[in-house]
């Protein structure tokens, strides 16, 4: 591109010695008509307009900004005044040739821009090399045919719940609804296999199919990464386990296995960043523990003073770690006074305790269901 | 009396004819069809490599004769053949037929250096590439380029290849070239060498021709 710009200069310089070679945007020529130099010349030649020199001098104020387009109109209006004219005949020549080049100068960018979206496209959907389908996207946004090729490269990659999603956004525009819905059901189907495999298997395979069955927003999204943070517990990979659990917890805060899961895994990798503390502060507010939920919470807001989530789980810690305090001391003091001894009190009602569903609202009772003894 | 050719078509000799600096001192466009011929053949020798390293080498050659700064590849040729046409326009002996033909073909070159560029960031892959079967997927993608760029695209299905400006090769060009010279009038004739090697640019702008014969090589004029 730097070398076709140059090559083509070699013309600007030959045709033109004084104006500058790049030509200005339509914003900008629009503002340069309040310079100085412009709007005098063109008060000038609005007084005179047959005067040639004036005439020039404009056009020449014009192309000084490098807005050749107003030039040449000035220009073109002194022909018929000046038929014949050859310093006209050759200004008009330069101006034109200008315009024209900027024209050429837009389609080599192009050509610039087009070789690299090709290679991208081509990389995309001859390697099945997914970073290329996105780069491509970049360029071409929303474009349906790269779409359908992102969508099919992630197909291949095994990645159905990602290429449903990729397929269904191609869809609005779409030349061809009906392929494209026969795509759809064909991943789809091959989603519930993996799903199936994920749920019922165990291993590499089961963690693969998780992965593979894996659909944002779908109502099976948290059994799969449960389900995924399961599988990687069970082959020694707490790091990775901890991380589908925090997925899992983000989309069903109320999961008492998982919460568990992230309170044990956390303590057990001893990672210290903000998501995994905000996450152990929601996993033991969610287990009825909110004054242990405290520090974590607080730590995560230390080293991220934004995450909005984790100063609510905090606010939400304080009252109800308070209001466990005040019915311990009241229980303490009758427990003093008549020597009965009480199970811990449960969290007081709060937006965490609803969140939390049975685990925070549980309370403990002698009476037993029929099945059950206490 | 033999007269001097106009100024215009001195620089659409350069063009078509000859010029001073490049090998055999052909004229530009002929440089680009026989760099584009040269980068077919090393592509058709790519794609027939069974070896990883001899394919390399095969693209290396492709990319040489397509893409070359120092070597008049097909991408700098054919863009210097656009300019020396764009000169052609701007000299004041210029025809209306050169002034209108000027831009049109220098935007018809685009689909030549679009290629180029494809040809040039694929030939980046394959050298980057550790595998002779994805090198190879590489090798038949800049095949149809480097024939593309010679005989025109047919990637739309067409017979024939060139349909339209966007799938031009050189032979699409060259076409182009010599129908603009057939209206040429006076008629074009081609140009001796000595005034396509002597041709100089004034301090003032005006294209001249050197006396001296110092051979075109003063004020840096290609």
């Amino acid at each position: 591109m730097a070398t076709n710009r140059l090559l083509a200069l070699l013309l600007v310089g030959v045709c033109r010695a004084a104006w500058p070679h790049e030509t200005a945007s339509p914003a900008t020529c629009q503002a340069a008509a309040e310079r100085p130099a412009i709007a005098e010349a063109k008060a000038a030649l609005d007084a005179n307009a047959t005067d040639l020199r004036l005439r020039l001098k404009l056009a020449d104020a014009w192309g000084d900004a490098g807005c050749f387009g107003d030039a040449l109109q000035v220009l073109q209006g002194g022909e018929a005044l000046n038929p014949g004219n050859k310093e006209l005949q050759a200004r008009l020549r330069v101006a034109k040739s200008l315009v024209s080049e900027q024209s050429y100068f837009d389609s080599m960018d192009r050509a610039t821009k087009n070789a690299a979206l090709s290679r991208a496209t081509f990389r995309c959907a001859k390697l099945a090399d997914v970073n290329s389908c996105d780069e491509a996207l970049n360029m071409k946004p929303d474009d349906p045919e790269l779409l359908v090729a992102k969508a099919d490269t992630l197909v291949q990659l095994k990645r159905l719940g990602e290429a449903i999603i990729v397929y269904r956004s191609a869809l609005p525009e779409s030349a061809n609804r009906e392929a494209l819905e026969a795509k759809i059901a064909r991943a789809e189907s091959q989603r519930q296999t993996y799903l199936d495999t994920c749920e019922t298997q165990a291993g590499d395979a089961a963690r693969r199919a998780c992965e593979s069955a894996w659909l944002a927003g779908a109502p099976d999204e948290v059994t799969v990464f449960r389900r995924r943070g399961l599988l990687l517990q069970a082959d020694n990979q707490p790091s990775p386990a901890l991380d589908a659990y925090m997925a899992a917890a983000r989309l069903d805060p109320s999961d008492r296995g998982v919460a568990l899961a992230i309170v044990s895994l956390s303590d057990s990798t001893g990672r210290q960043d903000a998501l995994t503390l905000a996450a152990r502060g929601r996993a033991l507010l969610a287990l009825g523990r909110p004054s242990e939920a405290l520090e974590p919470l607080r730590q995560a807001l230390r080293l991220a003073p934004d995450l909005v989530e984790a100063k609510n789980q905090l606010r939400i810690a304080k009252e109800t770690s308070a209001g466990e305090r005040a019915g311990r001391t009241a229980v303490d003091r009758i427990g003093r006074s008549t020597s009965i001894k009480t199970a811990a009190m449960p969290p007081l009602p709060s937006e965490a305790a609803a969140n939390a569903g049975d685990a925070a609202a549980r309370r403990y009772s002698n009476a037993a269901p029929a099945t059950r003894s206490n | 009396m033999v007269h001097p050719p106009t100024i215009a078509h001195v620089h659409i000799g350069h063009a078509v004819t000859a010029v001073h600096v490049t090998p055999g001192h052909e004229g530009y466009l002929s440089v680009a069809e026989l760099r584009a011929n040269e980068a077919y053949a090393a592509a058709k020798s790519a794609s027939a490599a069974d070896d990883l390293r001899q394919l390399k080498a095969h693209i290396a050659a492709v990319l040489d004769a397509t893409d070359s700064q120092d070597n008049f590849g097909v991408r700098q040729s054919v863009t210097m053949a656009a300019n020396h046409i764009s000169f052609a326009a701007t000299s004041a002996d210029a025809s209306d037929n050169v002034i209108a033909f000027a831009p049109t073909f220098a935007t018809d070159t685009a689909a030549v250096v679009e290629r180029c560029n494809y040809i040039d960031l694929l030939g980046k892959d394959v050298a980057s590439s550790a595998s002779l079967k994805e090198a190879s997927v590489f090798a038949e993608e800049i095949l149809k380029l480097a024939r593309s760029n010679v005989d025109g695209s047919d990637s739309n299905g067409d017979a024939a290849g060139g349909s339209a400006p966007s799938k031009y090769g050189l032979v699409q060009l060259r076409a182009e070239v010599k129908d603009m010279l057939s209206r040429e009038k006076p008629p074009y004739r081609t140009v001796d060498q000595w005034y396509l090697f002597n041709l100089v640019r004034l301090p003032n702008g005006r294209w001249v021709f050197d006396k001296l014969g110092r051979g075109g090589t003063i004020d840096g004029y290609k």
